[in-house]
């Protein structure tokens, strides 16, 4: 039997942990250390986990349209989906590839459970906004709108901007820019083109970038 | 309008940079302490659970492969049963048709009921060997040997004649003296096989038998004489005038000269 630990103390002796784990284990790749924690190794999770805790949070967040509770649902649910694939991983491909078609999977799960809505659905609603967005292509002008510095109001502002844009869209975006992959990685776990993943970004960032217009 | 496309595209990707970082900036949350813990805690635990299991794993192993060798010895055990009642039924099959061969010709050489008890020393002698027996049985002094059992005798010579002279009394006796008998035939047959030493087993036999008649007597010692054992028959005629004080007047006439010299 494992001793219950209680949630607090686990976190505080999980961050007195993490604050000692050795430099050679932080600078270990993440294929390494997924193979590392399917060894038995728990500490490699931790680092594992630490590394990507935030952005799968938050790519969960954002499409959850900033509802807390239901990003920590999808976000427990993947990382157990993780613990619970840890030996049958094999690194064949990038371990953040890898965590994101699974966060992928399991949002179009999340979808197809609260709105019964398809992919097929959710594409239709991307073609009507990327029509929207060619009209006002052609209507904005070129200037850069970005300042160097975002304070809090343009953050909420970006935020905001990329709840209005469509699933598909804003699913590119925060793989692209949460999950670091590539443009062809994400085509890749969404089965889509390149050139269809360059198109949803393109507008994904068109739509922030004029958010962040509104507040100059 | 290609140029214009460019300055667009690189002006488009620093834009996109410059936006990823404010995004970058502006998107901090984490997921709260307790979800840390709670997925940590279950990392942990399966990691723990492998360990148990891999403690528990030669335990369980173990136990299926010992279950593995019971049902494999289980398994061996019915075949070598169904094996030994298969072997014990087929036996016992050829125990059954061999007497029912070998009974075939037995109701030809029955003897008359009163001589069924004790056969004949011609009989006997007859199936002991072949050339004293055809000897023998060229006088009528054997009426309860007929053709058949002749030739039965014959083959049964052809194998072991002393084994089959035993065989043959053995048969034709009944009661509590078989088994004795079936001794002293088979202590003949170890004897020797030669005519002397099976007319000499063959000739204590009537005397362990109960009152054989006085043909029988005159029958013996006339076979024994016949085949050269004049010991023999000089023994049988004692024990016959014992019997019989009448004995060397029952005797045939060739053999009243003889008779005249034992004592």
């Amino acid at each position: 039997m494992i001793p219950a630990i209680a949630a607090g103390d686990l976190a505080l002796d999980t961050a007195r942990r993490m604050q000692s784990l050795p430099a050679e284990q932080e600078s270990r790749t993440d294929e390494v250390l997924m193979r590392a924690y399917g060894d038995g190794d728990s500490h490699a999770f931790e680092v594992l986990y630490a590394r990507h805790k935030g952005a799968t949070y938050r790519y969960f967040l954002r499409h959850a349209g900033g509802l807390a509770a239901s990003a920590e649902e999808l976000h427990q649910d993947l990382w157990l989906k993780v613990i619970g694939a840890r030996e049958r991983y094999e690194a064949q491909a990038k371990f953040s590839t890898w965590l994101y078609t699974l966060a992928h999977r399991r949002m179009i799960d999340h979808w197809r459970a609260r709105d019964g809505e398809s992919l097929a659905s959710l594409e239709d609603a991307e073609i009507l906004v990327q029509a929207e967005e060619s009209l006002a292509e052609l209507r904005d002008g070129s200037d850069d709108p970005l300042g160097a510095s975002i304070d809090f109001q343009a953050r909420q502002r970006l935020v905001a901007a990329l709840a209005s844009v469509p699933t598909l869209q804003q699913d590119a975006f925060l793989l692209h820019v949460e999950g670091g992959l590539s443009l062809e990685e994400i085509a890749g776990l969404t089965t889509a083109s390149v050139e269809t993943v360059k198109s949803r970004l393109r507008y994904a960032y068109r739509r922030l970038r004029a958010a962040l217009e509104d507040l100059q | 309008m290609s140029s214009k496309h460019d300055r667009e595209q690189s002006g488009s990707a620093g834009e996109d940079d410059a936006v990823a970082r404010a995004w970058r900036q502006a998107s901090d949350e984490r997921p709260p302490a307790r979800l840390d813990a709670e997925i940590l805690a279950a990392a942990r635990r399966s990691v723990q659970q492998e360990d148990a299991g891999a403690k528990t794993l030669p335990v369980r192993p173990q136990a299926r492969s010992r279950w593995m060798q019971w049902q494999s010895l289980a398994a061996a055990a019915a075949v070598a049963g169904l094996a030994f009642v298969l072997l014990q039924t087929l036996p016992r099959e050829r125990e059954v048709a061999a007497p029912v061969r070998m009974e075939a010709p037995a109701p030809v050489p029955a003897p008359p009921p009163a001589q069924a008890p004790t056969p004949t020393p011609d009989a006997q002698l007859e199936m002991r060997s072949d050339a004293p027996a055809r000897a023998v049985t060229a006088t009528p002094a054997s009426p309860g040997v007929g053709p058949a059992e002749r030739d039965r005798g014959t083959e049964s010579a052809a194998r072991s004649p002393a084994a089959e002279v035993a065989a043959g009394i053995a048969d034709s006796m009944g009661g509590a003296e078989t088994d004795r008998r079936k001794g002293l035939m088979t202590e003949a047959s170890g004897e020797s096989s030669s005519a002397e030493a099976s007319a000499r087993a063959v000739a204590r036999v009537p005397g362990a038998l109960a009152a054989p008649s006085a043909s029988d007597w005159t029958a013996r010692i006339k076979a024994l004489h016949a085949a050269g054992d004049v010991a023999g028959a000089a023994t049988a005629l004692r024990e016959f005038r014992k019997v019989d004080p009448d004995a060397d007047a029952q005797l045939p006439e060739s053999l009243h000269e003889w008779a005249w010299t034992v004592e």
